[in-house]
């Protein structure tokens, strides 16, 4: 089975997230961090076959938790119930149309973050609740929206350079073979 | 429904999250540990990349510039020389004070620079990464400081890095003082109605508190994490709180912690 699709993604995630710790620039000019699983795990649950954007999931939520003061886990339960309803009706999804790539990151980027909130809540923490939160609610819906308009062609463009094309059988049927006599 | 395979995959992977969730604070740092460790090259490979790029940005510096800076440099270090010559012939009238009186010697600090390596990728919590851990002496609960005052305390220590909790942090908590009248507090967490981070909360005061706006607040030291007089920002504004038990004080800190690029590790 061809895995690079899943293989760029879980790197990315992975590397996504690092970035997104150690970059300055975008929480300087925004505010707040940017983030990159929600529109990874959405491209993720539309475009790569049989639950690999799940190993995405689980990766990025592992590095995101160890870099933050996160409980190991809570960034887990809300990537894997996005991509998990996704990935349900990706038939029905019109993964072609930028408009539905558009509303299906900005939701991925709103849900994900108050998800982690409410879990966080439920084990007793205490997050930085305010209007710096719900400033960072509307960007990070906003980029949600964005990133995963640009993760779609990026990651398939990745996809189509390192991943082995399926072999296609040839034209070429041997009971299909007109045998000629000698005359 | 039950007996498909699918959904016994997907109740098993609820109940291994939820597994997961519950497990014990070991095992979590056991992860914890083996991601962050994973990141160590990268993190070397992000300082490397900002050093390179300081270094760039310091050639398009004009020389004339630095000239200033340089003799500035020079001035505030012959000041600074002045002040320490005297700071070292109270340190010693106050051993010889203690010693006299019978009171027990303090033991003077260390300190171990550190550059920021990274951030807390959650904007729900105000953390950092440090690239110092257990293998320079580095252990969880010793004060965070920078040139400019108090700018948090180690939480997490691995072996070369470690996360420190920035003021502010709701998991941060800091006995303090005002500097001119001795009204003590805690500083607690960012305060929720601005968008400044460096606007934290001081909770706790009396409810007879004698505050002015500009008044220097520095730890009093109660708690034993954090020596006493370290600066750490100043009152901006005060109200009363808990139908008048208390009055809760907004303290605008001295050291931006969105710009921190260098700390210093106080060492027993």
């Amino acid at each position: 089975m061809n895995r690079t699709r899943a293989i760029i993604l879980t790197a990315a995630a992975a590397g996504g997230v690092f970035l997104a710790a150690a970059c300055d620039a975008p929480a300087r000019l925004l505010g707040v961090r940017l983030q990159v699983l929600p529109a990874l795990v959405v491209y993720g649950a539309l475009s790569v076959e049989r639950g690999g954007w799940a190993w995405a999931a689980v990766v990025g939520a592992a590095c995101r938790d160890s870099l933050s003061a996160n409980p190991v886990g809570v960034s887990l339960i809300p990537l894997l119930l996005i991509g998990w309803i996704l990935a349900e009706h990706r038939e029905i999804v019109l993964r072609e149309s930028l408009f539905a790539r558009w509303i299906l990151g900005s939701l991925a980027g709103a849900v994900y973050p108050l998800l982690s909130v409410a879990i966080l809540l439920t084990l007793g923490e205490e997050p930085l609740l305010g209007w710096r939160f719900l400033w960072g609610m509307g960007i990070w819906t906003l980029s949600g929206g964005v990133l995963s308009l640009l993760a779609f062609p990026v990651f398939d463009w990745l996809t189509d350079r390192f991943a082995y094309q399926p072999v296609t059988p040839p034209s070429f049927r041997p009971d299909r073979e007109i045998t000629r006599g000698r005359y | 429904m039950w007996k498909q395979p699918h959904w016994l995959k997907r109740g098993l992977a609820a109940g291994l999250i939820l597994l997961w969730l519950s497990l014990p604070a070991r095992f979590s740092d056991a992860v914890k540990t083996a991601v962050a460790h994973a990141y160590l090259p990268l993190m070397g490979v992000g300082a490397s990349v900002r050093s390179l790029s300081d270094r760039a940005g310091l050639a398009l510096v004009p020389r004339r510039r630095l000239l200033r800076e340089i003799e500035r440099l020079r001035e505030e270090n012959r000041q600074l020389r002045l002040q320490l010559t005297q700071a070292e012939a109270w340190r010693r009238e106050n051993v010889e004070l203690r010693r006299l009186v019978g009171w027990r010697q303090t033991n003077p600090w260390k300190s171990q620079a550190a550059r920021v390596v990274s951030r807390d990728p959650s904007d729900w919590w105000r953390t950092i990464w440090i690239d110092r851990g257990a293998k320079d002496g580095l252990k969880a609960n010793l004060p965070v400081l920078t040139p400019e005052g108090l700018a948090g305390r180690t939480w997490w220590v691995g072996l070369g890095t470690s996360q420190v909790l920035l003021l502010g942090d709701p998991k941060c908590h800091v006995a303090v003082e005002v500097r001119d009248t001795g009204e003590q507090g805690v500083l607690t967490r960012s305060a929720s109605g601005s968008m400044d981070p460096r606007l934290v909360t001081m909770g706790y005061l009396p409810p007879s508190a004698s505050l002015r706006s500009g008044q220097i607040v520095v730890t009093s030291g109660l708690g034993g994490v954090f020596p006493a007089g370290i600066p750490v920002g100043r009152i901006v504004d005060w109200r009363s709180v808990s139908y008048g038990l208390y009055t809760e004080a907004r303290v605008k800190l001295f050291v931006d912690s969105s710009r921190l690029k260098h700390v210093l590790v106080l060492l027993p």
